[in-house]
């Protein structure tokens, strides 16, 4: 059901230029559909989306308690925590803060409970700009390896009032 | 089949209803954190 | 591009009528020789007309961005900054985007497929109602009671009117 009919020859396949820039095309395209599902599994800075439900004052909670016994130093104030290798660390965001800052080893395995206090924040992990979201109510966990040695910094990327640009935080890896 | 009234309302209540429903289900497959 | 006759007989879908039929006249762009439903160009023209407005208030904020960012001028503050960012992204990407597509949907609508407007009053109200809501905006926006930027996701709110 068209406004108008259309001729009856409308249809002519295409040729030369026409066909080789449609089969490039279409190539490229599956390229790119088979590219994504692969490396959603394969690329290794995808979080697998295991999350689960909690109450931002017992997220809380559990942070004071990780920090209170993993607690190795401290700077400008705030803690420098050591998670155990192989165990979970944990990283709260708040207005207007990443807490506390972790001290990895590189080479082993940790479990990154991520959550926040009051409302949406984004995890970025500079230099390498691993970017997560970062829920008041959901514990998002990464299973993270570091691969490299140095101290990274973590800054806010969801909009999340006028401190927002002054929300940073750190990361040390230990080779 | 053919009707574009039918076609527009399948289009979006079919999407609506599909979309709330996978998202109840992730919803309710959501368990509260461990905390180890 | 295979020709094909401006009106040639065919059997209408239900609810949908072919060709110039209808109220209101037409007149042929003496460019392209396409039929122009008179009407339909009052809306042509005043969507477009309010999505350069919108654009132009955009592109103001633009302005006042860069030279925010600018480490020599720094002209806003912190506040002013998120405040006149939101505004740039709402203005940009909702207002004139959406105003001038409706303008070239009434154009594709008409000129494009041979028809005429099929009623002046729905397009008024639309265009009434976009007109409002996109004006509400920007004044929420510039009363300082919604600094959210686009991703205002709960828990960080716009207030109702916004």
């Amino acid at each position: 059901m068209s406004i108008h009919i259309p001729a009856a020859d409308w249809f002519r396949a295409p040729s030369g230029g026409e066909r080789t820039w449609i089969g490039l095309a279409l190539t490229w395209c599956l390229v790119l559909t088979v590219a994504m599902p692969y490396w959603h599994l394969r690329g290794k800075q995808n979080s697998t989306g295991e999350a689960y439900s909690v109450e931002p004052s017992k997220f809380a909670e559990r942070v004071e308690a990780f920090v209170l016994s993993n607690k190795v130093g401290e700077e400008n104030g705030v803690p420098v925590v050591q998670p155990a290798p192989g165990g979970d660390a944990y990283l709260l965001g708040q207005m207007w803060r990443w807490y506390p800052i972790l001290k990895l080893k590189q080479g082993q395995t940790y479990r990154l409970h991520l959550s926040a206090l009051d409302l949406q924040h984004g995890f970025s992990l500079q230099p390498m700009n691993m970017n997560f979201q970062v829920l008041p109510g959901y514990d998002h966990v990464l299973t993270l390896t570091p691969t490299t040695a140095g101290t990274f910094s973590v800054i806010c990327n969801e909009y999340c009032g006028i401190g927002h640009h002054l929300m940073t935080g750190r990361i040390i890896v230990d080779p | 089949m053919d009707n574009p009234w039918l076609l527009l309302a399948l289009g979006v209540v079919v999407p609506m209803i599909s979309y709330t429903a996978w998202g109840w289900v992730e919803l309710i497959n959501v368990q509260p954190a461990a905390l180890p | 591009m295979s020709t094909t006759a401006p009106l040639a007989s065919a059997e209408p879908a239900p609810g949908f009528a072919t060709g110039n039929q209808g109220p209101g006249e037409v007149r042929t762009c003496d460019t392209t020789g396409l039929p122009v439903c008179l009407n339909a160009q009052w809306f042509i023209r005043v969507n477009a007309v309010m999505a350069v407005v919108f654009l132009l208030v955009g592109g103001v904020a633009s302005i006042l961005l860069a030279l925010t960012r600018a480490p020599a001028v720094h002209l806003l503050s912190a506040e002013w900054y998120y405040r006149v960012l939101t505004l740039h992204g709402l203005n940009m990407l909702i207002f004139w985007i959406l105003f001038l597509e409706v303008a070239i949907l009434y154009f594709t609508s008409t000129s494009l497929l041979n028809s005429k407007l099929a009623s002046k009053g729905v397009a008024w109200a639309s265009f009434g109602q976009m007109l409002v809501g996109a004006l509400m905006v920007d004044a929420m926006i510039l009363s300082g009671n919604s600094d959210v930027l686009m991703t205002s996701y709960v828990p960080l709110k716009g207030p109702p009117l916004f």
